[in-house]
């Protein structure tokens, strides 16, 4: 009683601390924890124990062929925003001020409409008569309209468009923390435009870059509607299987099972990329 | 440690240089010269354009108008990884996923200098500032005062002839910034280094510089030796910014080509050298004279009262009323003189004529 | 008092049964009154109950103010109960009956789900209402048929071809067949295919194509029905994953063909798309209203199922609106002779339709949906 009133000097006693993070942690504990206990369990439990779901994810192999292109469509969405949202970030990090916040809004903007929106605006877009196909014909440069639409590439370019936010944004925080200082440290050694990012900026940003990637790639992962609307037969991804699972077969526990895989998978390629980065850091600044 | 002596220092001439941000001027006709191996010290409250100087000479900044020499060579508009010329940060600016040996071989690096001749000139400057052994940990992992050696080693291991410094020592606690100093002024003398160094710290100015530059509000308003600045300050501002000084208004009376009598606000007549133009009889003037020089006794002088007595260890501070609303600070050893008077007794001020230097009104700032 | 009061009445209720078997004069009125008693029976039991409201898990937009203006509305004003409302796809409501049950709290009386869910792995959340008896004013309006067991028929349509006609315009040749949608010589251009679930119709599309009677589908023959499929793949640009995209392809012109929910074609036509429906060989399908077992107005439930075989000119006004049959076995007659022969329950339509054989489906369900997958990931 009297000793978690010691609360002196800016620090927490033990039992102040867990009731300032006992809130955050119900919560996870509630949204997190207990459904994925109950995924596993479900799993695994049917109602004795036994592993057939996981037997059946593994003896056909269209669930593996789904899981794989799940994670290369996931993968390439995540390269592609990376590519496309570097430069932003570090474009709208120079800028700073309303200047930053324009660019910003225009980044946001298609987080503001719902996926049904966006994904229909790429269907006007790139469909048999859609404005890119008539675009085309009209400048002689094709007769025949182009399939656009309801391919692996329309997935692609649908998808980097509304992950995109989720990649500048977490660079972008990351670049303007860097102190404007450093740049000009390393200007001021000798360092040219191209070396200071290349050894200051880029491996200072790469906790952004860690972030904004993991982030992309786990929404990827969970992609349902753009990949109905927008992508072919063929990008049929794990989470579309999982809802199929779910609602259309009331498969519960195959669904929790597959969901279980795709976890696993997921947290494998996270560690991996963790280290591959911070190997990538370490090779950065050694020579 | 002979393999950092470079080519010794180079002289940095600085002409009429002028800046505004927006409607702010930082630097109004800046003029200064600093001669090979010197160090100059700029001094000046905050906000009086210090650091927009420091970063014109780096080229972070182009200046409006004027020029600037490296050398005797025009650089004003040279890019900054051109200009070699060294900088330490206020906040050290070390590359925090560099290791201690990479920060300090980075300019090295960039100077495409082979592996082997990098290492064992991070070798001689670790060496060179106390922390061989340490070149392998983070930046992270060092004290304050470590970082800020480190810093300093980064930026003279290319053999700069120029090091320009930004506050370097401001976050230090007092202890360990007097011993920087010292190290600072050490390495300065021991590599032949031109520094121009920047401060709002009057006591470090005096203590480690050749001649200080006084700024305010854009504007040199004096440059000198230490000794100058403080037994001849050219203006009240300096006057006041430099050392302790106690200001007394009143009216000149008396004026011949040295002297220059004043009556006080709060009666009494006083004397004093002429410091500035523009002192006339009948004008306002202020007359400023150090807490040190102010004689304390029982014979000579205006009279007041002992108010308040403020010892602090080798030193007995007075503070003596004059009149209704003049206060005259005296100054003397704790163990001097003055040592057995106390609150309440009735004493004479009274300094020699040479001691004080009279400025118009006018010119207070 | 509620309680002692239903006692009661289901005293007197027996009591007048008791008396039917007395004698076969009296049995015949009273097996009239009888009727009408336990059709008010619903209805009563529920306003002794107390049940005022009754929750329908239902379609949302356009649709739902169909339903709300043809069906519960009416409901309401003629027997006060009050009907909530609540929208979501026919795979989530299916899945959010389970998790009702699963934490024993089911939150909804009626929900409407297509024939498709009337299946194993749903029927055991959804009350066994077996020959209707309980629901006497199935037999009385609805078409043969119309008790499902688990559920009561409501709306009625099937899965034909819809084809461009300014693709293939009159006076120029027409697709006509199952085979000439699967013939991209004669009638070349895009096709559109579901990929929503429900496989079954593309291969019962597939093996018509290939020559099996329309009678003669079940047990579908896989092997055959997918190699037919393959044929056509290439063609497929889109295969459609809802109802608003199907018509959105047909619309805008990014297929020539397009098997789809007859409602949202003959809705895309009256709107003015210049297509033709073709019907025969259209795999049946219905929607049906299911009672949720554990709800929490079950009389409340009962007794709108009672009111919403009623009326007839509802039922055609809302076919109108909706583009689909519905159940009540004297709602046709009301359309136009021109309507009629559009629609699904239209006698010569109907002769061609292919019913689902529904135990077939629920047997190899997983099965097919796997391979459905499998064939169209490659
Ligand atoms: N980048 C800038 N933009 C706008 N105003 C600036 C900028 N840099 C300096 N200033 C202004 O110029 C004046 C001088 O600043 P500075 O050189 O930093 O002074 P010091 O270093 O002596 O404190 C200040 O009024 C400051 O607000
Ligand atoms: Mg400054």
């Amino acid at each position: 009683m009297t000793r978690w009133r010691q609360v002196r000097g800016g620090r927490w006693s033990p039992l102040a601390a867990m009731l300032l993070l006992s809130p955050m942690a119900l919560l996870l504990i509630a949204g997190f924890f207990y459904p994925l206990v109950n995924l596993l369990g479900r799993s695994l439990w049917t109602p004795e124990f036994s592993l057939v779901h996981y037997e059946r994810l593994l003896g056909e192999p269209l669930y593996l062929l789904i899981l794989m292109r799940t994670l290369w469509i996931a993968g390439v969405v995540s390269v592609f925003t990376l590519l496309l949202g570097y430069p932003v970030a570090l474009v709208m990090a120079r800028l700073g001020g309303w200047k930053a916040a324009l660019v910003a809004a225009c980044v946001l903007v298609p987080l503001w409409t719902s996926a049904l929106v966006r994904s229909y605006a790429w269907v006007v877009l790139l469909q048999r008569n859609g404005i890119v196909n008539d675009t085309l014909r009209g400048l002689g440069l094709t007769e025949q309209p182009l399939r656009l639409i309801h391919t692996e590439g329309a997935l692609l370019v649908a998808m980097t468009h509304v992950l995109l936010p989720f990649m500048v944004l977490p660079i972008y925080s990351v670049l303007r923390a860097i102190s404007t200082d450093l740049p000009r440290a390393a200007a001021n050694l000798g360092a040219g435009t191209w070396s200071i990012f290349r050894h200051v900026t880029l491996p200072l940003s790469l906790p952004g870059v860690f972030a904004g990637t993991l982030m992309v790639f786990i929404l990827s992962l969970g992609f349902y509607i753009t990949p109905a609307l927008v992508g072919g037969p063929r990008t049929l991804m794990i989470a579309t299987l999982i809802g199929q699972q779910m609602t259309e077969l009331l498969n519960w526990s195959f669904a929790s099972a597959i969901a279980a895989a795709l976890l696993a998978v997921t947290l494998l390629l996270v560690a991996a990329f963790r280290r591959v980065l911070r190997i990538d850091q370490m090779a950065g600044h050694a020579g | 440690m002979a393999e950092l002596k470079g080519a010794g220092g180079a002289p940095v001439s600085i002409a009429a240089v002028e800046k505004r941000f927006g409607s702010v001027a930082a630097l109004q006709g800046v003029s200064l010269d600093a001669g090979a191996g010197e160090f100059l010290s700029l001094l000046g409250p905050s906000g009086s354009g210090k650091t927009t100087l420091l970063m014109m000479i780096a080229g972070f900044e182009i200046p409006d108008r004027g020029t600037i020499a490296i050398g005797g060579r025009d650089v004003t508009e040279l890019p900054a990884n051109q200009r070699n010329v060294g900088m330490v940060f206020q906040r050290y600016a070390l590359f925090p996923h560099m290791t201690v040996a990479e920060n300090i071989g980075f300019p090295l690096r960039m100077r495409g200098l082979a592996r082997s001749e990098m290492s064992s000139r991070v070798e001689d400057a670790l060496k060179l500032v106390r922390l061989d052994g340490y070149g392998t940990r983070l930046p992270s992992q060092l004290s304050g005062g470590q970082q800020q050696r480190v810093a300093l080693a980064r930026a003279v291991v290319f053999r700069p002839p120029v090091l320009l410094m930004d506050e370097p020592l401001a976050a230090l606690d007092k202890k360990l910034r007097q011993a920087m100093q010292l190290e600072v002024r050490h390495l300065q003398r021991e590599l032949g280094l031109t520094v121009l160094y920047v401060t709002h710290d009057q006591e470090e100015a005096l203590t480690m510089s050749d001649r200080i530059a006084v700024l305010n509000d854009g504007r040199i308003e004096q440059i000198g030796r230490p000794e100058e600045l403080y037994e001849m300050p050219a203006s009240a501002f300096v006057a006041d910014f430099i050392g302790e000084t106690n200001f007394l208004s009143g009216d000149v009376v008396g004026l011949d080509a040295r002297e220059c009598r004043v009556l006080l606000d709060g009666d009494g007549l006083v004397t004093g050298r002429v410091a500035a133009d523009g002192l006339a009889a009948g004008t306002g003037a202020r007359l400023a004279v150090r807490p040190d020089r102010v004689r304390l006794g029982n014979a000579e002088g205006i009279e007041g009262t002992i108010a308040e007595r403020i010892y602090s260890g080798a030193m007995l501070m007075l503070a003596v009323r004059i009149g209704e609303t003049t206060t005259i600070m005296a100054r003397g050893p704790s163990n001097g003189p003055d040592a057995d008077r106390s609150v309440g007794d009735r004493v004479r001020v009274s300094w020699k004529p040479e001691d004080a230097r009279v400025y118009p009104a006018a010119a207070e700032r | 008092m509620r309680s002692g009061c239903s006692a009661k009445r289901e005293e007197r209720e027996k009591l007048m049964h008791r008396r039917t078997l007395l004698s076969t004069a009296v049995a015949l009125v009273a097996a009239l009154t009888a009727g009408s008693a336990e059709a008010q029976t619903n209805l009563e039991k529920a306003k002794q109950a107390g049940q005022t409201e009754v929750v329908i898990a239902g379609g949302a937009g356009g649709y739902l103010e169909a339903v709300k203006k043809h069906f519960y509305d009416p409901f309401t004003a003629a027997t006060g109960i009050k009907v909530t409302t609540v929208s979501a796809p026919y795979g989530e409501k299916a899945t959010r009956l389970k998790a009702m049950h699963e934490v024993g709290k089911v939150e909804w009386d009626l929900v409407t789900l297509s024939l498709d869910f009337l299946n194993p792995a749903v029927t055991p959340f959804l009350r066994d209402l077996g020959n209707c008896a309980d629901v006497p004013g199935v037999a009385r309006n609805g078409v043969a048929g119309a008790c499902l067991r688990h559920g009561v028929l409501f709306e009625i349509g099937g899965v034909p071809y819809a084809f461009s006609t300014k693709a293939f315009p009159a006076g120029k040749p027409q697709p006509k067949t199952w085979a000439d949608f699967f013939d991209v010589k004669t009638y070349p251009g895009p096709r559109s295919l579901p990929n929503a679930g429900v496989p079954w119709w593309p291969i019962i599309a597939a093996l018509q194509a290939d020559g099996v009677p329309h009678d003669k589908l079940f047990p579908l023959d896989l092997d055959r029905a997918f190699k037919k499929l393959d044929t056509i793949k290439p063609n497929v640009t889109v295969w459609w994953r809802n109802g608003d995209q199907s018509q959105q392809v047909v619309r805008d012109g990014e297929v020539v063909m397009s098997m789809m929910y007859s409602g949202r074609a003959l809705k895309l036509r009256s709107d003015g798309t210049p297509i033709d429906v073709i019907w025969p060989g259209a795999p049946i399908d219905a929607v049906f209203v299911g009672a949720a077992k554990d709800a929490p107005h079950p009389h409340a439930a009962l007794a709108f199922i009672d009111f919403l075989m009623t009326r007839p000119e509802a039922h055609a006004a809302y076919a109108n609106a909706n583009f689909y049959d519905t159940s009540n076995k004297d709602a046709l007659a009301q359309l136009s002779p021109a309507d009629q022969r559009g629609r699904a329950t239209h006698p010569d339509n109907l002769r061609t339709l292919v019913a689902i054989d529904r135990d077939w489906v629920s047997a190899n369900r997983d099965k097919v949906i796997e391979r459905w997958n499998k064939w169209l990931a490659q």
